[in-house]
């Protein structure tokens, strides 16, 4: 399988009143195309940090990132990133801020409009279609800005915790919303979660990071699909990965947490 | 009914020179003034004077303000190069322009529109530039990962974002330019409601004043009236509702 990402030692490391932090520690990495890749690590380990220089938000301190073999170059159309935050556009209904990237693009109106109902229908907002993200409910707006991040077709789908804020249900409900979109669509998927269940429930890989941003554990997942959220607890397997991703997180937090 | 007691305390203690009517007048004297003013058209003629004066220079100092502040909030360098001046210039009590304008702008009316413009400019001005920047840096950061250019993500993040700011500048503003169309016919004219006030009382005609200053009043209601009534009729600040209000 071809990759679609390569990190080649990607550090950074911010400057705070002075005094250097480090957050990611030569981080090389190959993302295979079509893959599903689960970024595990506690908060402060560097993992959003990772994504943001991935989609091109922030530049490492040293190393290179290349797409597809090519040295990257930003912005990019197709990267799609959806932050952990909420950043539609308040003063715009959810039709118009999932056609934004398209407008911004200068798609034709007739093929936006096409493409906009297509995206809100596959997101399930055809009721909402017309409501302001503040009228929105939290599950609501990350589906918004889910069929955002779609509208350019991106062929890497770049996702900060994006469920992390909902209730368990609503998760698990756009777990597997986010899986029914993925498969057999070809694209590649780094999803940044600190929820091990989460990761070992989506992703074909994870690469866990540990504090101070060096990768702990990088582990692949075969296991068949659909997986449920009751295998993930339960089967032997499951558990070892799980273990294993734990004490690899884990390991030199515990100091700090 | 409070009013009503008012009046009619002040008439009488005028009337029986409890109180002296050369300095206070008395309610009949300045409602036989308004009526004459009314009937030989001083009234309409000053009070169209103020009005226009107020609009002219509310709606210039407007544009401007809006035009200026998202024009120098674009660039950071800019702004942080022009803060100390643009504060020290909004420090300034407007007011006290007004002479210099005399000198330069003499004493019709494009002065009192340029007063009541500069008045309202830095109020909007202020306003607009605070909203571009509190524009969220992540909305920016989403349109610059959609691909938009330098344009688009002031059209399409950066106005819409700040124009909520800017209007509330706006609905600040609307008294300061009736304020600053009075200031400049207090000081030099020859015509306005401000003008009434001033050769009344340089001539002791206190009904005069009195009869002015309530004109005054209803042109200031009436304006407030109006700002409430569009405000009510129009969405677009409702735009507002998702910003922090700020004041001047």
């Amino acid at each position: 399988m071809s990759s679609a990402i390569e990190l080649h030692a990607v550090s950074k490391i911010f400057v705070r009143d002075d005094v250097a932090v480090e957050v990611l520690d030569r981080v090389s990495l190959t993302i295979a195309a079509g893959s599903f890749v689960a970024l595990l690590g506690r908060s402060g380990c560097g993992k959003s940090t990772l994504l943001n220089i991935v989609a091109g938000l922030t530049a490492p301190t040293t190393g290179t990132i290349t797409f597809a073999g090519d040295p990257a170059s930003y912005p990019r159309s197709d990267v799609g990133y959806m932050t952990q935050k909420d950043t539609l556009m308040p003063w715009l209904d959810v039709s118009h801020n999932v056609a934004l990237p398209l407008t911004v693009r200068g798609v034709s109106r007739d093929v936006s409009l096409a493409r906009t109902r297509e995206l809100v229908a596959l997101v399930d907002l055809e009721r909402a279609a017309s409501r302001y993200p503040r009228e929105l409910s939290g599950g609501m707006l990350r589906r918004a800005s889910l069929a955002r991040m779609l509208a350019s077709d991106p062929d890497i789908w770049l996702l900060d915790e994006p469920f992390g804020a909902l209730d368990a249900q609503l998760r698990a409900e756009l777990q597997h919303e986010l899986l029914r979109l993925w498969e057999d669509s070809g694209k590649t998927v780094v999803f940044v979660t600190h929820d091990i269940d989460e990761a070992l429930f989506m992703a074909d890989r994870i690469i866990a990071l540990r504090a101070g941003g060096e990768i702990a554990l990088d582990l692949p997942i075969d296991a068949a699909r659909p997986r449920s959220a009751h295998m993930v607890r339960v089967d032997p397997a499951f558990i070892a990965h799980h273990e294993r991703l734990h004490d690899a997180i884990g390991a030199g937090a515990n100091v700090l947490v | 009914m409070l009013l009503v007691i008012v009046i009619a305390v002040w008439q009488v203690a005028s009337a029986r020179h409890i109180i002296d009517p050369t300095i206070v007048s008395s309610p009949g004297a300045v409602w036989h003034r308004l009526v004459g003013w009314a009937l030989d058209g001083t009234l309409w003629f000053h009070s169209a004077i103020t009005i226009e004066e107020t609009v002219a220079g509310f709606l210039i100092g407007s544009v401007a303000g809006i035009a200026l502040g998202f024009g120098i909030g674009q660039s950071k360098r800019l702004s942080a190069l022009l803060d100390p001046f643009i504060l020290a210039l909004y420090s300034i009590p407007k007011v006290a322009l007004a002479p210099l304008f005399v000198v330069w702008f003499g004493i019709g009316i494009p002065m009192k529109i340029i007063l009541a413009a500069v008045t309202v400019l830095f109020i909007v001005f202020y306003n607009t530039l605070a909203g571009v920047r509190n524009v969220d840096p992540d909305l920016i950061d989403a349109m610059w990962l959609m691909g938009a250019n330098r344009r688009q993500i002031l059209f399409r993040a950066v106005i819409p974002s700040a124009l909520g700011w800017a209007l509330t500048g706006v609905r600040i503003a609307i008294p300061y330019a009736l304020i600053g169309a009075i200031i400049g016919e207090l000081i030099a004219s020859n015509r306005g409601i401000g003008y009434l006030i001033a050769s009344s009382g340089s001539q002791y005609d206190t009904a005069g004043v009195f009869a002015a200053l309530l004109v005054l009043t209803i042109l200031a209601v009436a304006l407030n009236a109006a700002v409430d009534f569009v405000e009510r009729r129009t969405s677009l600040w409702k735009i507002e509702s998702s910003v922090p209000v700020r004041g001047a």
